[in-house]
């Protein structure tokens, strides 16, 4: 009964044939959406032969946005429906209301899931057409954990010198040099005070830290001139443990600002397609966790105001607190990863936490309304 | 949804498909605007977010949301002006605590701001207009910055940029330039 209860979850969901359909449209829409133009000076124009990254950044930023309106909608409706118009039925069939109701919540979320793989699909299938992406595949992972705010310059009572220890991804940092293994790296972005005006050097170094201190024989280091905004890699030194990060500028020169959102720990991965897959991650908790919250809020209000909330939410969800559980800023984040040409991380225990959890109400909220429904239909 | 729509629906798709297809070449050039319709939604998103990171005491940050919200919406003339405010007017503050090296160049940067977003907005007016403005708010302090040769610099350049203003059509530009100008 269950089986059956999903099924009707999943017919009441997002459409399956959606998956299909994206596949098709994805390389129309990329073709329409692009304007030939790079912003000067922007994360896009720095990374040449990146269009994969922008494409696939361009096409689940847009039709994930379209497929959360259709899921907290299809949700709202299906809910609204299961509570009126379909309980006469529904109560011949459930055992149990909570059952019955995360019977049918399941049903929408495979829906979901199975509408966004077709859309992961999609964007694959759509890169693929265009110029494949060069070099070797990164993971980005937040971990260089410095000041809001490196600004190095020249002059010498001022910081000609930044320096912060990497610590808190311990794990992830130890590295031991392999043949077969690329190298992980660390991600900067150096922007001139001076924009396209006169250039500045700047030296970045990464040391392991060993009884306090640097060790010099684990030592990296990269020494560039930076005009406008430029990205560098540095190459992790060999070892565990924590890493000390230097940055000096050099002795004439602008000031140097170091981007904290652009500074990051990079891992080898095996492919570039990796992304849509850690894409299809996020948003199928973002768009999922909203279609199932959405189920019980259209059972309880109707399919208008049940969809407003469930919007609402995910609104909400783009602030940074609620943003960990709800993973609409998350769902930004990793977008802009993608579109610099990195694999972004996967899902974390927050926001599965927070998928869980929306579930979970609207579950109950879907029960709640179907017992309710239930117990007018036996009153009248 | 009946077999017949969802026919005609993948028809549609199919054909689209097969045009975008055909255009593939055009589609695989640069660019940063892959959103569509959603981009000025995003990038709205991103100005929240930097108005945050400045609340809670993370300037850099904000600079980084503020520069995505550029990416993602160029034309947006306050954009610009947003973010050059907060590098020429929030960061070049004598209350920000940089030397005034650093303070000089954070004004640097700040212009050039300006200058790249004339390029982009659809009022390039108003972005020389608040090149002047930013230049004008550092010289009417009582310990301005110091800005090139002469003490009146800053006034001169402020001239320059609202005369600049006045010439793309900017309607308080002459007015503007008059002012500084006395200020010399």
């Amino acid at each position: 009964m269950r089986g059956a209860l999903q099924r009707v979850g999943m017919g009441r969901g997002l459409p399956l044939w959606s998956g299909i359909t994206l596949c098709l449209l994805l390389p129309a829409w990329a073709f329409w959406s692009s304007t030939g133009e790079t912003m000067p000076g922007s994360i896009a124009g720095l990374d040449a032969g990146n269009t994969p990254g922008l494409l696939r950044q361009g096409l689940w930023g847009s039709i994930g946005s379209f497929m959360l309106i259709a899921a907290t909608w299809k949700g709202s409706r299906a809910g609204h429906l299961f509570a009126n118009r379909d309980r006469s039925w529904l109560s011949t069939r459930l055992d149990s209301a909570v059952g019955g109701a995360f019977a049918l919540v399941v049903g929408g979320v495979f829906a979901a899931a199975i509408a966004l793989l077709g859309l992961a699909a999609g964007v694959e299938f759509a890169s693929a057409l265009g110029p494949a992406q060069v070099g070797q595949a990164f993971g980005k992972e937040h971990a260089l954990h410095g000041q809001s705010l490196v600004l190095v310059s020249a002059t010498p009572d001022n910081a000609m010198e930044a320096a912060w220890i990497v610590g808190d991804a311990k794990e992830r940092l130890d590295y031991v040099a392999s043949k077969d293994v690329p190298a992980p790296q660390l991600s900067f972005m150096p922007t001139s005070l001076a924009g396209d005006g006169p250039s500045a050097l700047i030296t970045i170094s990464a040391a392991r830290i060993a009884d306090g201190k640097a060790v010099a024989e684990q030592t990296t280091s990269l020494t560039v001139r930076v005009r406008g905004t430029r990205r560098v890699l540095l190459p992790i030194p060999e070892g565990s443990g924590q890493l000390l990060i230097t940055v000096r500028h050099g002795e004439d020169g602008p000031p140097l600002r170091l981007s904290g959102e652009h500074s990051a720990l990079l891992l080898p991965r095996a492919s570039h397609h990796l992304a849509s897959l850690a894409l299809w991650q996020h948003a199928f908790l973002w768009i999922a966790g909203a279609g199932a919250i959405a189920l019980g809020l259209g059972a309880r209000l109707g399919a208008g105001l049940g969809m407003s909330l469930a919007l609402a939410i995910q609104v909400a969800g783009l602030g940074p607190a609620a943003g960990t559980y709800l993973g609409g800023s998350v769902w930004l984040d990793v977008l802009a990863t993608a579109g610099q040409g990195f694999v972004p991380s996967s899902w974390t225990a927050p926001l599965v936490m927070g998928f869980g959890l929306q579930v979970v109400i609207g579950t109950l909220l879907l029960a709640s309304a179907l017992r309710i429904q239930a117990g007018k239909g036996r009153a009248s | 949804m009946s077999k017949m729509r969802a026919v005609a629906v993948l028809g549609v798709a199919a054909g689209l498909f097969a045009m975008g297809l055909s255009q593939t070449e055009r589609a695989s050039r640069e660019t940063s605007s892959w959103l569509g319709p959603f981009a000025p939604i995003a990038a709205q998103v991103q100005w929240v977010r930097a108005e945050q990171a400045i609340q809670h005491g993370f300037p850099g940050r904000a600079i980084d949301f503020m520069e995505s919200a550029i990416d993602l919406n160029p034309k947006s003339g306050p954009g610009w002006m947003t973010l050059a405010n907060h590098l020429g007017l929030y960061l070049a503050s004598a209350e920000a605590g940089w030397t005034m090296e650093v303070r000089v160049a954070w004004l640097e940067s700040a212009l050039d701001v300006t200058h790249r977003g004339q390029k982009w907005a659809r009022h390039p007016e108003e972005l020389s207009f608040h090149r002047g403005m930013l230049l004008l708010s550092h010289a009417r302090l009582s310990e301005p910055l110091e800005w090139g040769d002469s003490p009146t610099a800053l006034w001169q350049d402020a001239a320059t940029a609202f005369s600049e203003a006045a010439e793309l059509g900017h309607i308080g530009g002459e007015a503007a330039q008059a002012f500084a100008l006395e200020q010399l």
